[in-house]
């Protein structure tokens, strides 16, 4: 008799605590979530998540918090989220480079492809490459007539190495089989300045920045990356893509993901997922991404996921080719 | 355009505007004065508010932050000897001497008077030449950057009355410091010792506090004085205000600075903490009592803050013009912008005219706020200083761990540890960590607008420099005038005094 209450005793915590447990994991989150950004306030996936955080947070009930790690060419944020436990409660905001490239180029403390999984894409851009007025070119098959005449001679200016720009350049000088003079430089403003300044010859660029200057005819698009035009853009719906000039294989766009540390039980995820399927329904984020310049062009997690180790293999052997000189 | 600036004018008639400026100076001061706690930092955590407000509202919401919080950071620098941020570094140098005298007050009156002037006449210089600076801008590149910092740092190291040789091994350090982490041109790590929380560098917060807030809390400790202020100094007087005849006294200075500010605002990249420097380098040289400088003189307080504040009027050119920003705290106010669905870019002022003159008007504005308030909110902070060591230090060590941590990144409390008990014993060797700073900023823009200089150049780099680069040239030509003149001086000083010993 003594001991079966005795064993009850002992047994209660147990069950409670069970009990708890389950009730725990049925209530997540019940804390707020911190989303993880490698970049510095005030760009472009900042003011994306000031748009996307409040609406995040209403569907899933709890405040979702950004923290900035900027620094190491993302590497900083990316190791504090990949060695943050996979609870739900921390999350990243990245792109594909910082995802699939860098990783592979220094020394990171996590596997890439295996430390994360993607929650949403939630949309990408492609890269332009632009000139301005006073260069001997006026179209791309001028930079590679003009680059084969003169090898290493025309800049090209890029955001950083391995980067959004640095990338697709690489690409296609494989692929024209040019020899250029790459100049890197702190991010996309500077790539903007140095093109407006006369310094460089070619700059990568986005619609959204370059817009202003186009206008006011200071740049000149030559190419849009990747397979099809940027369509229904009223000012650069008009400049021929890659593939339409003849290169194929220039398609490394930039898509801004959110991932979340591998290892987090299936009901969180699929939570976590479907929270991002129903936010970018939402008119107010359509509209609020629509005011920076750019659309939501969404995939869900899964499918991205089953995109990465392709998407991270064209990059190993991008890698090999380039430092193999 | 004149019509548009008339309107504009119309567009300030609305007290919200400045309600919500004050509210952002008296947050960013109390911010920026917490060691650690940046004015980057505050800015991007009340960025929201500003988005539910209206640009009118919001932006100068904004402003009033950077602009208190900048004040608040030469707050500590001058009460304690612990800048808040890069840009009052030089603020060091007189601030905690003349507290220590009971000038405390005086010393804070005088940075703000000259902060706001600075200020406030770069801003004016901005709003009437905004055209020519914006071509300015596009005219200096990477060889130019590099050619102005060096031409900066000669400037700064030609007045420093420290030891050449500690002075050069500081310097050297903080060289090192700057090298560690990911090679910007390349992409590759170095310097890491293998350890993984180097790969992004040593950040600077964690480093202004270790080596800044350690060595002067310990030293504090040491020091068996029950107050900051020293002993001797009579307590009543410890409360004094500046007097008219004081600020008299450096208001060439102050304009001084202003014009150094105003012109090195126009270099990207350089900015806040290299004005501040050349400021008080300059102040220094125009004293007829140099030897003053460095033990309390209240020059030495408005030589820099007026030309670290004098940067924020230009700075703010590219970001209007071409719509790219030139610091962290520029890259944040274009967010601003661009979320109020306001793109920066040529055409602005033709789209936009009257709400951007207006906004420019706002942080002119600003300033007389700011003074305004400033000289009701300073007196607390000059009073905390009469506190007795015993409660004074803990807050400061605490403020000084909570500023480490403020990155969000805990390796960096172990930085500023590590930093923070090497500079203590560097100070007790008698090295002055100034230069370590300096040159631990400008290490990475050095390296990296050399090495884009050198890709530019294709191989042959004095080609490119004297045929392509003329401003480049002229600023290292004068740099290397100014060197060699200096040395010819010495020299000549020398062997006057010796042969008038003989």
């Amino acid at each position: 008799m003594k001991t079966s209450v005795l064993r009850i005793a002992a047994a209660a915590p147990l069950l409670l605590l069970m009990v708890s447990g389950s009730l725990y994991a049925a209530s997540y989150p019940d804390r707020p979530i911190t989303l993880v950004i490698p970049l510095s306030p005030g760009g472009s996936h900042d003011l994306h998540a000031r748009g996307i955080t409040p609406e995040l947070s209403k569907l899933l009930g709890q405040p979702v918090v950004v923290k900035f790690l900027p620094g190491g060419a993302g590497m900083k944020g990316t190791g504090f989220a990949a060695e943050a436990k996979p609870d739900g409660y921390t999350i990243l905001f990245t792109h594909n480079y910082f995802d699939q490239m860098v990783p592979q180029t220094q020394k990171v403390p996590f596997d890439a492809l295996k430390s994360f999984n993607t929650l949403a894409r939630i949309n990408y851009s492609q890269p332009m490459f632009m000139t301005r007025p006073g260069t001997p070119f006026k179209d791309l098959k001028g930079v590679v007539a003009h680059a084969k005449a003169n090898p290493g001679k025309v800049t090209f200016g890029h955001s950083g190495v391995w980067g959004v720009m640095h990338t697709p350049m690489l690409q296609f000088i494989k692929a024209a089989n040019i020899k250029v003079n790459f100049i890197p430089h702190k991010g996309g403003g500077p790539v903007l300045r140095a093109l407006l300044a006369s310094q460089d010859d070619v700059g990568g660029v986005f619609a959204t920045q370059a817009r202003p200057h186009f206008k006011a005819g200071k740049v000149i698009p030559l190419v849009v990356v990747g397979e099809k035009r940027i369509e229904g853009d009223p000012d650069f719906g008009g400049v021929p893509s890659m593939t339409e000039l003849g290169y194929p294989t220039v398609t490394s766009t930039m898509d801004r993901i959110f991932m979340a540390p591998a290892g987090m039980a299936p009901d969180r995820l699929n939570k976590l997922r479907a929270a991002f399927d129903g936010l970018v329904k939402q008119q107010a984020v359509k509209d609020y991404i629509k005011n920076l310049g750019d659309e939501i062009k969404y995939m869900n997690g899964a499918d991205y996921d089953a995109l990465r180790p392709a998407k991270y293999e064209t990059f190993t052997v991008l890698i090999k080719e380039m430092t193999a000189k | 355009m004149f019509e548009a600036f008339l309107q504009g004018f119309s567009l300030l008639l609305r007290i919200d505007t400045y309600v919500y400026i004050a509210i952002g100076l008296t947050v960013g001061m109390f911010v920026g004065a917490m060691p650690g706690l940046t004015t980057t930092l505050a800015v991007a955590v009340l960025l929201p508010i500003s988005f539910k407000l209206e640009p009118m509202v919001g932006i100068p919401f904004l402003i009033g932050l950077t602009k208190g919080g900048i004040f608040g950071g030469s707050i500590s620098a001058i009460l304690v000897g612990i800048p808040g941020t890069g840009a009052s570094i030089a603020t060091t140098f007189d601030g905690p001497a003349l507290t220590r005298q009971g000038k405390g007050r005086k010393a804070l009156e005088m940075a703000l008077v000259s902060s706001v002037t600075g200020d406030l006449i770069s801003d004016v210089i901005t709003l009437s030449l905004i055209g020519p600076i914006a071509l300015l801008t596009l005219l200096i590149g990477p060889p130019e950057v590099f050619a102005i910092i060096i031409f900066s740092l000669i400037l700064i190291s030609s007045v420093s009355s420290e030891s050449g040789i500690k002075g050069g091994i500081a310097a050297f350090l903080g060289l090192g410091l700057g090298f560690i982490g990911t090679d910007a041109t390349t992409g590759a790590t170095r310097l890491t010792f293998g350890l993984e929380a180097l790969n992004g560098g040593i950040p600077l917060i964690p480093l202004i506090i270790g080596v800044f807030a350690v060595p002067e809390i310990l030293a504090a400790v040491e020091s068996r004085a029950a107050r900051f202020i020293d002993e001797h100094v009579d307590m009543s007087k410890v409360g004094d205000r500046l007097r008219w005849h004081e600020l008299r006294g450096s208001i060439r200075t102050i304009l001084r600075s202003t014009l150094i500010g105003t012109g090195i605002g126009v270099v990207p990249g350089v900015g806040q903490v290299v004005a501040a420097f050349v400021g008080y380098s300059a102040a220094k040289r125009a004293s007829k009592h140099p030897e003053t400088f460095g033990k309390g003189e209240l020059d030495g307080i408005a030589g820099p803050e007026a030309a670290n504040n004098a940067v924020n009027g230009p700075t703010l050119v590219p970001m209007l013009t071409l719509g790219i920003p030139g610091d962290n705290i520029t890259a944040i106010l274009l967010g601003a912008f661009v979320a109020h669905g306001m793109r920066p870019g040529p055409q602005i002022f033709q789209e936009q005219g009257p709400l951007m003159y207006a906004l420019l008007l706002s942080f002119v504005i600003a300033n007389v706020i700011f003074l305004i308030l400033g000289y009701f909110l300073i007196k607390p902070f000059a009073q905390a200083m009469q506190m007795k060591k015993a409660y004074l230090l803990p807050l400061i060590l605490a403020l000084a761990f909570v500023g480490a941590l403020s990155t969000g990144d805990t390796s960096d409390i172990g930085i500023m540890v590590v930093v923070g008990l090497c500079s203590y014993v560097l100070r007790k060797a008698g090295f002055d960590l100034a230069p370590l700073i300096i040159a631990f900023v400008l290490a990475e823009p050095i390296e990296y607008t050399l090495s884009q200089s050198l890709l530019y150049a294709h191989g042959s780099p004095f080609h490119y420099l004297f045929v392509g680069r003329p401003i480049a040239s002229f600023f290292l030509v004068a740099g290397l005038i100014w060197i060699t003149w200096m040395t010819v001086r010495t020299i000549i000083r020398r062997r006057r005094s010796k042969g008038a010993s003989a």
